[in-house]
């Protein structure tokens, strides 16, 4: 599924915490970027489903549900081959091997400051 | 027979040193019989289950902690195979404790299942032994078995307890880490952010003194509170016992786990305003919170005055107003604010379903 990424992507954060999605949703927004969020991975490839311009995806590791966030990354590489993926957590650290290709991994907290320069 | 003449002769007619042997004899007998009563009534009277069997399996003895445990009476259970007290799926098991036993060996705290008469299961731990003639030679087993189903019960109750607590601080860091990253921006100094942060920290701490779990249930069941406990508890700080200028009106529900920390920093928000602006800042002030249940939505009306004083609306969004958004936004609600004359009203819309989570 093909898509044009826009220079300044819309943005979609997961994460099943509500105040550090609301953290990183704020701060986003206040730097400019259109953004979306999703608690859970079902409710993010519904997002991904309605909203075409999103072209980056922040997304936690442990997230209750079937899918955690590994798997949705490899869902999303697989289905959305131009999106940015971003993986965070605080608990695991995936290997390489566990990855998705093209995958920046950042450890929790996020550093807000750095993370828009990422996401363009 | 001469001799004999010349032993001295007891009423009894049995010489003294005949009679004295007869008389331990008698004795140690007599203390063997007692010992062995004694330990017959130990090992009839206690809790435990205790039986033996031979090396066939069949059991020989049974005392009454067994039937208390297993359900079956001595006379339905001796001359019987011990297969009648183990559940089909773990007969195996008894192949391997009766070739250990032949081996001599012992068989210590083996936790197990066991099956009573009633078909019913119970948690067991059972302590083997061999039990060997005086020459050395293994007739059987003895067997104590002990019910663990409470201890087990307790341990299963405080793994999850422990599970529990484990996910609720994890949840707390998360929420003290969102906190402090949505309070970041436009932060007016480190002293302020300070105060801020910790008047909002301590009203998650006081909603989550509303959701501990019941320790003294039995099952340990998800903490839920209700709607006015938690208007209550996060009012409280606000005003004096008895304030009259709060009053707390309508129905109420329960809330769940989920949603008590946004309800929490939502109405610390409502009510930090009110201080600072509002109804509580002035001593004729008035709040009043009413809520009300329609169409699977809850819908609260908190309306302030100040005594005829008109109370001033923000000339900017601060943190405040994003936390509420971001909060309204998790609970997928709507919150709507009219600035009237004579003071402010707002009106929270969630959806039951969210509230009960």
């Amino acid at each position: 599924m093909d898509q044009e990424i826009p220079e300044r992507a819309s943005v979609l954060i997961v994460d099943d915490e509500w105040l550090i999605r609301a953290a990183l949703v704020d701060h986003l927004q206040n730097q400019g970027f259109e953004v979306f969020e999703a608690e859970s991975a079902s409710e993010a490839l519904q997002m991904l489903q309605a909203h075409h311009q999103i072209g980056v995806v922040v997304t936690d590791i442990q997230m209750p549900g079937s899918m955690d966030g590994l798997a949705l990354a490899r869902l999303i590489r697989d289905s959305y081959p131009p999106i940015r993926l971003i993986i965070a957590s605080g608990a695991i650290r995936p290997t390489e091997a566990e990855l998705p290709r093209d995958t920046v991994f950042l450890s929790k907290p996020i550093d807000l400051d750095g993370l828009p320069s990422l996401l363009r | 027979m001469q001799r004999m003449t010349e032993f001295r002769s007891s009423p009894s007619g049995l010489p003294d040193s005949l009679r004295a042997i007869v008389e331990r004899e008698t004795a140690s007998r007599r203390a063997a019989a007692e010992a062995n009563a004694w330990l017959a009534s130990i090992v009839e009277n206690t809790d435990d289950a205790i039986l033996s069997k031979d090396l066939n399996g069949i059991i020989t003895s049974w005392n009454r902690g067994a039937t208390r445990l297993f359900g079956f009476e001595p006379e339905d259970a001796i001359g019987h195979h011990i297969t009648i007290i183990i559940p089909r799926e773990r007969w195996p098991e008894e192949d391997e404790i009766i070739a250990r036993i032949r081996r001599g060996e012992s068989v210590d705290h083996f936790e197990t299942v066991r099956q009573r008469k009633d078909a019913s299961f119970v948690d067991v731990a059972l302590t083997i032994s061999p039990v060997r003639t005086e020459g050395g030679e293994i007739l059987g087993a003895s067997k104590i078995a002990r019910d663990i189903s409470s201890a087990k019960r307790d341990a299963e109750r405080q793994e999850l307890l422990l599970r529990e607590m484990n996910h609720r601080i994890k949840n707390l860091f998360a929420m003290v880490t969102g906190l402090i990253s949505l309070s970041r921006r436009g932060a007016d100094s480190a002293d302020a952010l300070a105060d801020d942060l910790t008047t909002r920290v301590g009203a998650l701490a006081r909603a989550h003194d509303l959701i501990l779990p019941d320790l003294r249930a039995d099952a340990l069941t998800a903490g839920t509170t209700t709607l006015r406990a938690l208007l209550e508890a996060v009012v409280a700080p606000h005003r004096d016992v008895d304030d009259a200028r709060v009053s707390i009106d309508g129905c109420d529900i329960a809330v769940g786990t989920r949603a008590v920390p946004s309800l929490a920093l939502l109405f610390h928000e409502f009510a930090t305003n009110a201080v600072k602006y509002g109804a509580l800042a002035r001593l004729n002030g008035r709040l009043t919170i009413d809520c009300a249940v329609s169409d699977e939505h809850l819908a609260i009306e908190w309306r302030e005055t100040a005594g005829g004083v008109s109370i001033k609306q923000p000339s900017s969004e601060g943190f405040g107003s994003r936390l509420e958004r971001a909060t309204v936004r998790n609970l997928a609600g709507t919150v709507e604010r009219a600035w009237r004359k004579d003071g402010l009203s707002i009106r929270l819309v969630v959806p039951l379903q969210r509230l009960v989570a």
